[in-house]
């Protein structure tokens, strides 16, 4: 392989393990804040009054209007949410990467404001809540940028939240116990439980989280691909080609056939690996996590890399298992040489399929 | 004169566990064969679990006793081999007495068939069996009762396997010291290493007992004073098996109410990862592990690596998230042999620790 392009490929490889980095950062983001409301610090326990809830869609109230032509407005679907006593509730977006520019960050507002009115389909009893607030999280590194537009924008009247609204910055501390960190640095934050200071700080260790990351993997923001593929082929593929008598005495270079619907990884996924765990009491609302469209984008991703082919068009899959000694490690491999045949051929027609290796 | 054939008499007479055992012992008096004891953990009977034979080595029952299984094994070298005789050779399976699920297979045969039909046909069948490992201190200790409780003088080393760590380099090395206990124990604090295996040779004054082998893995040899070494090591160690199955039982998330997580943790008891450095050498020794895919999602300054085992399907996630510990998380699927696999990994090429369940070790 020429040097430029391996070095090329290296580059993209460690974009894409960036890019699952911010993502795992995210679930940890979702995870620690609501952890602020429900897990009670002197008691060790969960806090049996606070409901926590990840991608719920709810639905803006439609105010009686005197025009008939009103349209209904589209159902809202923050990435989380924190409901105290099932009387009010926060909901929440989390950026990791809060964007400098003005377009980008004026999206992200202008979602927060779609949470800005009556809201229903709560989780409780009847849907319903007396109050809510907002909250966005930022990555301290990028917390500069959605500070500074905030503050314009308060100035010059294009921000404007009837409810409460508050900034939280979040980081990653590398100390000797590594923990995340949340403070409230722009607004007020009026649910305050019991001896919670969000704008002194407050610090959750990561091992306290280590149990439900490891049940948590996915949320309703699209996962990077090889983060994906590695989730369907070690929780999915590798079951159902362990129950081959050949898979423990496989070697490197052999294959076996593994058939699979895309349906089932979708629920095997969803059963594991997302947020489901969180919404076994009021369940309607929530999204099925990973979406279908994400998981048959993998599955194409598998057909066009050799890895798989179709026995029914975006139905049914022929996995060609293999093991790999660094799953993960392969498939972002995979990505990046795909995205260098993409991007590359131009600049070096020479670089035709099959010239580069994969890992492993 | 005709020399009688004890083994072959021993083998033809109808046994169960004691008078198994108790043969053995005056076997042991008249045969230049020493017995070996593998020690192991299996959820199927014998007769399930070892697979009748494989690419090159076949099993056949010869009789099912009380709680004792004789079995007949044989291993066809293929002609790319050295030695191209066929190794065949007999053992017993019989059932620990008291602990459900562990099993000893006992052998008098060459030590030529344990090295190349028995054990081998054992890791072949690791999917369903699970050996031990006896970390290094625990060794030292149940070394010492051998010594102490059956009246030796010492125990001479005269081979020793030892792994070392130097740096991030693991070195195994083979020795032929002739150092009592304490010496090769001290020798290998010295040397920064850890006994693979031992042999040694139980004295009462000077004079020798038995040269007997033990084995990280739980594998003991022994050509003489059989009741000792059953009673101080082998015994001990079906004892370590069981605790080990306890704790590793149940913890895939499938078999838990919710997919719950059941995680371990491996405690260091001092702070082992104080320096990042450590992070990139845990990583280094996981890569070791035999048959298996590491993933390392996050490496510095936490750890945090995806595993499987190619073995059988078991996943792990695994993590670095304090000085003191490294914690396994047994994800969907999670067997007992798996979770042996991955601690023996960590114990074999980084370093040694208790196993405990995290979620207790918080309480």
């Amino acid at each position: 392989m020429l040097p430029e392009l391996s070095n090329q490929l290296t580059e993209w490889e460690r974009g894409i393990l960036d890019r699952v980095d911010d993502y795992r950062d995210t679930i940890f983001a979702i995870l620690g804040f609501c952890s602020l409301w429900f897990f009670d610090a002197s008691t060790r326990e969960r806090r049996s009054y606070i409901g926590v809830f990840q991608g719920r869609h709810l639905s803006p109230v439609c105010k009686k209007s005197s025009s008939l032509n009103t349209q209904p407005q589209k159902d809202v679907c923050p990435d989380l949410g924190v409901v105290i006593r099932a009387q009010t509730g926060i909901v929440g977006e989390v950026k990791k990467n809060f964007p400098s520019d003005d377009r980008r960050a004026r999206k992200i507002f202008d979602q927060l404001n779609s949470y800005d009115q009556e809201l229903t389909g709560w989780p409780t009893d009847n849907g319903e809540l007396q109050s809510h607030e907002l909250a966005l999280l930022v990555h301290q590194t990028t917390s500069w940028a959605a500070r500074r537009f905030y503050s314009r924008g308060v100035g010059d009247g294009s921000i404007k939240f009837e409810r409460p609204f508050s900034i939280f910055v979040f980081n990653r501390s590398d100390q000797r116990v590594p923990y995340f960190f949340f403070q409230a640095v722009e607004g007020e934050i009026c649910a305050i439980e019991a001896d919670l200071d969000p704008y002194q700080g407050v610090p959750v260790p990561m091992q306290a989280l280590m149990d439900l990351h490891s049940r948590s993997k996915l949320y309703d923001g699209e996962p990077p691909l090889p983060y994906l593929l590695d989730l369907i082929w070690e929780h999915v593929v590798i079951p159902l080609a362990s129950e081959n008598t050949r898979f423990a005495r496989l070697r490197s270079n052999q294959k076996l056939e593994v058939d699979v619907f895309v349906d089932d990884i979708v629920e095997k996924l969803h059963e594991g690996f997302s947020f489901s765990h969180w919404h076994t009491q009021y369940p309607d609302r929530q999204p099925l996590i990973p979406r279908k469209e994400w998981v048959l984008k993998a599955c194409r991703f598998l057909v066009q890399s050799k890895e798989a082919r179709w026995v029914t068009e975006d139905a049914e899959l022929r996995v060609f298992y293999r093991k790999y000694q660094d799953v993960l490690g392969h498939f972002v491999r995979l990505q990046a040489e795909s995205e260098a045949e993409k991007d590359l051929q131009p600049m070096f027609p020479m670089f035709e399929e099959g010239t580069s290796g994969s890992s492993n | 004169m005709t020399r009688m054939d004890f083994t072959a008499l021993f083998y033809s007479q109808v046994h169960n566990r004691e008078t198994l055992l108790s043969g053995l012992d005056s076997l042991l008096g008249t045969e230049v064969h020493p017995v070996t004891i593998v020690p192991y953990a299996s959820e199927q009977p014998p007769a399930e679990c070892f697979e009748a034979g494989g690419r090159n080595r076949s099993l056949r029952p010869l009789g099912v006793y009380d709680d004792v299984t004789l079995f007949e094994l044989a291993f066809h070298p293929t002609k790319m081999e050295r030695e191209t005789e066929v190794v065949k050779g007999k053992f017993f399976v019989c059932e620990h007495p008291s602990f459900q699920n562990v099993f000893l297979a006992i052998t008098v045969e060459s030590a030529d068939f344990v090295r190349r039909a028995l054990l081998p046909f054992i890791e072949q069948n690791r999917s369903q069996i699970y050996l031990t490992f006896i970390r290094h201190d625990d060794l030292h200790s149940l070394l010492q009762n051998l010594r102490d409780g059956h009246g030796f003088s010492d125990l001479r080393v005269v081979r020793a396997s030892l792994i070392s760590r130097r740096g991030e380099t693991i070195i195994p090395s083979l020795s032929w010291p002739r150092l009592g206990l304490e010496g090769a124990f001290e020798y290998a604090q010295e040397q920064n290493g850890w006994f693979k295996s031992l042999t040694f040779e139980a004295l009462r004054a000077s004079k020798v007992f038995a040269a007997t082998s033990v084995y990280r893995n739980g594998v003991v040899r022994t050509d003489g004073e059989f009741d000792a070494v059953y009673g101080s090591l082998v015994l001990p160690m079906c004892q370590a098996i069981n605790e080990n199955v306890a704790l590793f039982a149940g913890r895939g998330r499938r078999e838990n109410p919710h997919l719950a997580v059941r995680p371990l943790a491996i405690d260091f008891g001092r702070d082992q990862f104080e320096d990042t450095e450590e992070n990139v050498k845990l990583i280094s020794a996981m890569r070791e592990l035999e048959n298996a895919s590491v993933s390392v999602m996050h490496g510095n300054p936490y750890v945090s690596l995806s595993v499987v085992d190619y073995f059988d399907g078991s996943t792990f996630d695994l993590w670095v998230l304090n000085p003191r510990e490294v914690i396994i998380v047994p994800q969907l699927k999670s067997s007992i042999a798996g979770i042996r696999r991955l601690i023996s990994c960590i114990f074999d090429n980084y370093a040694e620790g208790a196993i405990r369940d995290f979620h207790t070790l918080r309480q």
